[in-house]
């Protein structure tokens, strides 16, 4: 790969991925948050695996990112300057970033960066990839399934709201919330008695 | 050094004639970028001439005359479909001269990128169409994955169009489409699956080559799939019938309300770009791309390369505006439709049929393995598959018609109003 390329896109990658953290407003980061998936895209278009690429740009930046940002855009008040975190979040948060990054320094240090001697690959068919999908990695592939199946579940269960009863059967059980028409004045409503008194 | 997964072949036919008469050779980014101007050019001149033709054809379903004026002077008075031939330049000449207004409380950075967003998207998206055999600008092996993975970001552009408004319609209007263009990405995600599955390839121009291997447009064994990318991309490039996210008497103009002069035509000739974008991969891979009856024919007669690949781009051009007009047609003579019908149909019809025409087209794919699809016996196979297809999605269509209007009573059936339940 082309040196230049590499620290390009690694800039294009890291810069919104800070921006990602370090934004105040919710909105900006998740649209860095897809510059930066794109960048990643764009990494494994250089390392020759297309469908990688593809799929990258498909489910995270085409998908994911769209569906925060769709998230987002239902929440309430989220253009107001944020509150800052209590104490214990602060703490809990600092405490997770150090474990992460003990563990990555260790993968870093153990994994001694060598130039590869053998060639680059000159990228998968998707048709085999496919093949070693249902063959070699079919337990996991499959595993991965459930896994989004049961999210999916999950997700229509949480979602779900119970199912009120309907109207009828409410006022057929507890006929003293029906309204008798005639005993409501004109331009009033139900609560006309109640503001006269 | 353009990997392996990447041809050019038109590129490579340009450099190749560059070499005969001229002993050189362009640079890489030279060629990269004669070839997407090449694009944008032809997008535009004909979203121009597309503007143009949707006013002519609202015109005559409304039985009016639509634009007149604007045109040679000898054509003022011709026939309805020759005058107001400039009209498009004409406004595309005010847009431009239309002062760029970004809303005091918008959002400013979003706001200027969601139009150029929505048209670069497109651009990008169109390089892998194949317009003949040497014909196309890029031959990715994963062509068709690289068209939809790229074409899905044109959501997000509207998202960020609908929210950096800072306006409740612009808002309305975002939301409402990054639901719609989410649900109906599916169902057209799947209706691609069954051609790839005949095809093998992700690959246009192998799409092509193997409507070719096979005898048959793959509109015929999967009728199906084409009618159910066909709805479903409409319902993408939001185009009425399902307009619900620019729903000018709901929404002012949906995500496009605050919008003004050359940001809003970005807007307007993404839309007519992304038409001509889902009708060119409709054509590609359901209607055999640059493929006619006879093309074999046609090849042996005719030697120069260069010619065959016009004649192809000229039948691709021809099948992809035929689309398009049914588009249109289909725009001015249906009502808009209602948000939860929409989702209905996405979800419990299209997706549902989407899966049974990837079982249709698995089928045709064994036969075509086991070299059951030779000849005209293959031939008449292929078609009664894909006949008994179409019986199965009228069935289920007919199905689903029913239950939805017991769903739905009409407002005569209503229940009597009762006082509101607490």
């Amino acid at each position: 790969v082309n040196a230049f390329l590499f620290y390009f896109l690694a800039g294009v990658i890291l810069i919104p991925a800070l921006a990602v953290v370090l934004s105040q407003n919710l909105f900006h980061a998740g649209l860095s948050l897809i510059v930066s998936f794109l960048g990643i895209a764009a990494v494994y278009a250089t390392l020759n695996a297309p469908f990688v690429a593809g799929m990258q740009v498909l489910v995270y930046a085409g998908a994911i990112a769209v569906l925060l940002l769709f998230a987002f855009m239902l929440t309430h008040d989220i253009m107001k300057p944020l509150e800052s975190s209590s104490r214990l979040q602060q703490g809990s948060s600092l405490a997770a970033c150090l474990l992460l990054a003990t563990a990555l320094v260790r993968v870093l240090a153990a994994s001694g960066w060598t130039a590869a001697s053998t060639p680059a690959p000159v990228g998968v068919a998707v048709g085999d990839l496919g093949i070693a999908f249902l063959t070699r990695f079919v337990v996991p592939f499959e595993l991965v399934s459930i896994l989004l199946l049961v999210t999916l579940v999950g997700a229509v269960v949480i979602a779900r709201k119970e199912e009120r009863e309907p109207p009828d059967t409410i006022l057929a059980s507890q006929p003293a919330l029906a309204l008798d028409l005639d005993s409501v004045s004109i331009g009033r409503g139900q609560s006309s008695e109640e503001d006269d008194s | 050094m353009s990997p392996e997964w990447i041809h050019n072949p038109a590129g490579e036919y340009l450099q190749a004639g560059l070499k005969n008469w001229l002993g050189w050779q362009m640079p890489d980014l030279l060629l990269m970028v004669i070839m997407l101007v090449a694009v944008l050019i032809f997008l535009c001149v004909s979203a121009l001439f597309l503007i143009w033709l949707e006013r002519k054809i609202s015109a005559r379903i409304q039985n009016r005359m639509g634009p007149m004026l604007t045109g040679p002077a000898g054509l003022k008075n011709g026939s309805m479909w020759t005058g107001g031939l400039l009209q498009t330049v004409a406004d595309a000449i005010k847009l431009l001269l239309k002062e760029l207004i970004v809303p005091d409380r918008a959002d400013p950075v979003p706001f200027i990128v969601a139009p150029v967003l929505i048209f670069a998207v497109c651009v990008t998206a169109f390089v892998v169409i194949p317009w003949g055999p040497a014909l196309s600008v890029a031959d990715l092996s994963i062509g068709l994955l690289y068209v939809v993975s790229v074409s899905s970001l044109t959501v997000l552009s509207i998202i960020m169009a609908g929210w950096s408004s800072n306006n409740k319609y612009s808002l309305l209007g975002g939301l409402r489409s990054a639901a719609q263009m989410l649900s109906y990405e599916i169902p057209l995600l799947f209706a691609l699956l069954g051609p790839i599955l005949i095809a093998g390839t992700l690959s246009m121009q192998g799409i092509v080559q193997a409507q070719r291997d096979l005898g048959v447009w793959f509109a015929v064994p999967s009728f199906m799939g084409l009618v159910i990318y066909y709805i479903a991309s409409i319902a993408e490039v939001n185009r009425p019938p399902f307009d619900i996210p620019e729903a000018e008497s709901e929404l002012v103009a949906g995500y496009v309300s605050e919008y003004s002069g050359m940001m809003f035509a970005m807007f307007f000739l993404a839309e007519f770009c992304n038409m001509m974008l889902v009708s060119a991969v409709a054509t590609t891979v359901f209607l055999g791309g640059w493929l006619i009856p006879g093309w074999s024919l046609l090849e042996k007669s005719i030697s120069s390369p260069l010619a065959l690949s016009l004649i192809g781009g000229f039948i691709f051009f021809l099948k992809m505006y035929f689309l398009i007009l049914i588009m249109m047609w289909i725009r001015w003579t249906f009502p808009r439709v209602r948000p939860d019908h929409l989702m209905n149909l996405g979800w419990k019809f299209l997706l549902p049929m989407a899966l049974v025409n990837l079982m249709v087209c698995a089928v045709v794919g064994m036969l075509e393995a086991k070299g059951l699809a030779q000849g005209w016996p293959g031939f008449l196979g292929v078609c009664v598959v894909g006949a008994a297809s179409l019986l199965i999605v009228l069935g289920a269509f007919s199905m689903f018609n029913r239950h939805e209007r017991q769903d739905d009573p009409l407002p005569e059936a209503a229940p009597p109003p009762l006082g509101e339940p607490s």
